[in-house]
């Protein structure tokens, strides 16, 4: 079913929004909620509240992509969630990896964590996002973003790992000097 | 900022980027686990809730569920069969039936971890292999491969330590025991009862009680495929023997499916037309593997291969309820026991006995060919006594020998006698240069299957525009040589002129009549009508052929009306002639009739190391049968063309303009039933 026939379903109130999101893109929004959580109930847990909040926004809401608005909901329960573990339970999902990698953009002995978006960062985020090649903005987003594995994203452009390490690195050092360059660090 | 920051401004990303970035992600995404059934159900049931209705949502499993590890491998070929730089890719090592955590999963990741790093050297299999020495239970090594009582041990702790049971010997059930298959375990079929489709020719393993691997033709009825498969079912009390598959689930498209009899099944299918059909019992697993690639090609297109449309109406045709009796093999041994040797004993090849070569040639030359045969004799066992060489031009291909008063006979190709007792045997290739010439040893002992390793004295190879001389036929440690010390080598062996007269000349009694008379009284000539009847009675013997199509017509002018015999209508597979009170002919499996009747062979090459050719050679088709015209092969792994089985290179427009100068035609074929009725 095409995206569009399933976000008329939510629209129009069918129950079976569900199964048709769950079959399109259950297994799409597991694999970030696990990347961040790596526990498959919690997980599970995440991809059901995804689901729940998908039909909560829509309507009113009527996503251009629904991969990318159903991904973000993911994406941002399951961190909740994980930063919602006690720091012992936490785990070792790739966020972790994921959070030491961006330590390298960052000074150290900066701010305590947020628990607010600062709007001037995603502006000037997206326009560094803006000069990189498509596919190494790709492989940046599918390892921060999604939090996929190394393995998987090797995987799936047909990288070897180490060239996707490689191109991680390079990224994250630009990164560094755009965020720089802009008093973010 | 802290990095935690910047991962929430990351999740800020541009939504097209993010899109792109998401896209990429081949086929299904990865899951570690499938989605419980409770859980997808207790947020439908707050939807419900919500909406006052009650609902629920299909979930099962993904085949990421089963795997237990990961290795690299290289491709050389693209999905064209076009060689690329060596690229590394990714493959899963998955478990049919064991999923994450599960016993079985467990059980057998432990055992594959155990194998991966025992014996690494192969040390002890060789030694194993070099005795078969088993100081275990024979099952060991035939269903887990253990070939060390190490082996034995650590898979008997793993099995222990997962609580599950170990197959014993299997038994094998052949085509013509499937009914004993269907008649032990009490089932009728796989297939639900109102299908379009059937299952045929069934054989494989049973592992007492109740497991199982068949292998089976699917005929899907509607459009007269068959499909190969393969269907197994695995209790889930036992550590099965299909460990584990290699799979890039980057190539492998998976989604779940209802069927209509109402259970769900994971259906995958790989991009070379691999078909799997996963349905999970509360005690088993069904896991049916359809070939579904319809092309000849290792390289299928989209195109030659079975639909998603298509499996999911072949998943539909399943019976997933079956529940097979277990079986005892003290009962069913037994029957199989005498089944097969029934078999056999109708099967057994009793070589018929001729007390002389005239007998023979009688019961056994084709008498429609007699006229171009010739014979020889000559002591080619320097036993004192002559045999008989048939054959033509100055070689022989077969000979008969005398031993203990019966004729025996011996078939090889194109072979001349040279001096001393050497025979040469000589190998060409159509449309190619490669020759070689075999000289063998002479015969020293017939009584025990002589020819059947003969001492080769040399062998001289020319391939690929190089001369090889080598003790053995192979060219891969043979020494190249030059041109000149080849034909010195084969001009040491001087070939002897025999005296070859035709066979027709043949004497067959003390009062003078020969072949030729024999072969003159049973000329019986059949009118139209009777042949037709011949060749209907020749086609109702041969169900299993599947003929769809016939045409009876003298095509290349010897006088004689051959059947011509197709599978499709288009393509010919047999011609075949009446002579003499016999059919005899050739069965060319698929070849395109061409104008001036040429006929067109049109099949894939496979090629050491992976590489296919598509291939398309040319015959004129006449009264000696089909002599070579020209040929031409696409190369998929370079995308170039060749004009001779060497590899000569020719341009795409000379390719084109030979297949344009030989259009398919249309010769007549006609239903088989207007033959068969």
């Amino acid at each position: 079913m095409d995206d569009n026939s399933i976000i008329n379903l939510y629209w129009q109130r069918s129950e079976s929004a569900i199964s048709e999101t769950h079959h399109k893109y259950g297994g799409y929004c597991f694999s970030i909620a696990y990347n961040v959580l790596a526990n498959n109930e919690d997980a599970e847990e995440s991809v059901n509240d995804t689901y729940l909040a998908a039909w909560n926004k829509l309507p009113p809401h009527r996503p251009s992509i629904l991969a990318t608005f159903l991904g973000k909901i993911t994406r941002n329960i399951s961190i909740s969630r994980w930063r919602s573990r006690s720091a012992t339970k936490r785990g070792g999902g790739e966020i972790i990896l994921a959070l030491e990698e961006l330590d390298e953009c960052i000074e150290s002995g900066q701010n305590p964590e947020s628990a607010y978006i600062d709007k001037e960062a995603v502006e000037v985020f997206n326009k560094f996002l803006d000069t990189l090649p498509k596919e190494e903005r790709s492989v940046f987003l599918r390892r921060y973003w999604c939090l996929d594995s190394i393995a998987d994203i090797a995987n799936t452009f047909g990288f070897s790992q180490s060239k996707v390490k490689s191109m991680l690195h390079r990224t994250r050092a630009k990164l560094r000097v755009h965020l720089s360059k802009e008093d973010f660090v | 900022m802290t990095s935690y920051d910047l991962l929430n401004v990351i999740g800020e990303a541009r939504e097209e980027y993010v899109f792109d970035a998401i896209k990429t992600k081949a086929g299904v995404p990865q899951r570690k686990k499938r989605l419980s059934l409770n859980r997808i159900g207790l947020i439908a049931a707050i939807i419900a809730l919500l909406l006052l209705l009650v609902g629920c949502v299909a979930v099962f499993l993904r085949l990421q569920d089963m795997s237990i590890g990961k290795e690299t491998y290289t491709e050389n070929y693209n999905n064209q069969g076009l060689a690329i730089e060596p690229t590394e890719g990714t493959r899963d090592i998955l478990t049919w039936g064991g999923y994450n955590g599960e016993p079985m999963q467990l059980a057998l990741k432990e055992w594959y971890e155990f194998l991966e790093t025992y014996d690494a050297d192969g040390t002890l299999k060789a030694q194993f292999l070099g005795t078969e020495n088993m100081d275990f239970p024979e099952q060991y090594y035939h269903i887990y491969n253990c070939y060390t009582q190490e082996m034995v041990d650590k898979l008997i702790e793993i099995a222990e330590k997962y609580k599950l049971k170990l197959l014993d010997s299997p038994l094998t059930i052949q085509r013509y025991q499937e009914n004993l298959f269907w008649e032990y375990t009490g089932l009728d079929s796989f297939l639900l009862s109102e299908t379009n489709m059937e299952v045929k020719n069934v054989s494989g393993f049973v592992y007492t009680p109740s497991n199982f691997s068949l292998d089976f033709e699917l005929k899907l009825n509607s459009s007269n495929t068959v499909l190969y498969a393969q269907y197994s079912y695995f209790s889930k009390a036992y550590l099965h023997n299909r460990m584990w598959d290699k799979m890039d689930f980057a190539k492998v498209s998976q989604w779940d499916h209802t069927t209509r009899s109402g259970t769900q099944v994971l259906l995958a299918l790989s991009d070379k037309g691999k078909g799997f059909i996963l349905a999970e019992k509360d005690d088993a697993t069904i896991l049916i593997e359809i070939d579904g690639n319809l092309s000849t090609s290792h390289y299928p297109q989209p195109e030659d291969i079975i639909t998603k449309e298509q499996l999911e109406q072949i998943a539909d045709a399943f019976d997933y309820a079956i529940s097979p009796q277990p079986i005892d093999p003290a009962i069913l041994g037994p029957k199989l026991e005498e089944t097969e040797a029934a078999y056999q004993a109708a099967h057994t090849y009793a070589p018929e006995q001729h007390g002389s070569f005239a007998e023979y040639l009688m019961e056994n030359y084709y008498l429609g060919g007699i006229d171009g045969g010739q014979f020889a004799f000559y002591d080619l066992t320097g036993d004192g006594a002559e045999e008989l060489l048939l054959g033509e031009d100055g070689y022989y291909t077969s000979w008969l020998t005398m031993q203990n008063g019966t004729v025996v006979p011996m078939t090889t190709s194109e072979t001349y006698l040279c001096e001393n007792g050497v025979r040469e045997w000589v190998q060409r290739r159509n449309f190619s240069s490669f020759e070689r010439h075999t000289y063998l040893a002479p015969l020293k002992d017939t009584a025990a299957a002589p020819d059947l390793f003969p001492d080769i004295i040399t062998c001289i190879t020319y391939k690929d525009s190089i001369w090889y001389q080598d003790a053995s036929q192979s060219i891969y440690d043979a020494t190249p040589i030059s041109e000149q010390e080849a034909r010195a080598i084969m001009a040491q062996y001087t070939r002897v002129k025999l005296d070859w007269y035709p066979i027709s000349d043949f004497p067959i009694d003390e009062q003078g009549r020969t072949m030729g008379d024999y072969a003159q009284e049973h000329d019986d000539q059949p009118s139209e009508s009777e042949l037709h009847g011949i060749y209907a009675d020749f086609v109702k013997s041969r169900p299993s052929q599947e003929y769809t199509h016939f045409l009876i017509a003298d095509r290349n002018g010897d006088g004689r009306a051959d059947l011509w015999l197709s599978q499709n209508g288009e393509t010919v597979y047999a011609i075949l002639s009446y002579s003499h009170g016999e059919i005899d002919g050739m069965v060319m499996l698929d070849y395109y009739p061409c104008e001036g009747n040429v006929m067109e062979y049109h099949g894939t090459a496979y090629m050491i190391g992976g590489v296919e050719k598509e291939e398309y050679a040319y015959y004129q088709y006449g009264v000696d049968g089909l002599k070579p015209i020209t040929y031409i092969a696409y190369n998929k792994a370079t995308a170039s063309w060749e004009g001779d089985k060497d590899g000569t290179p020719i341009t795409e427009l000379e390719a084109m303009e030979i297949i344009a100068k030989y259009p398919h035609i249309s010769i007549g074929f006609r239903p088989i039933e207007e033959l068969v009725g």
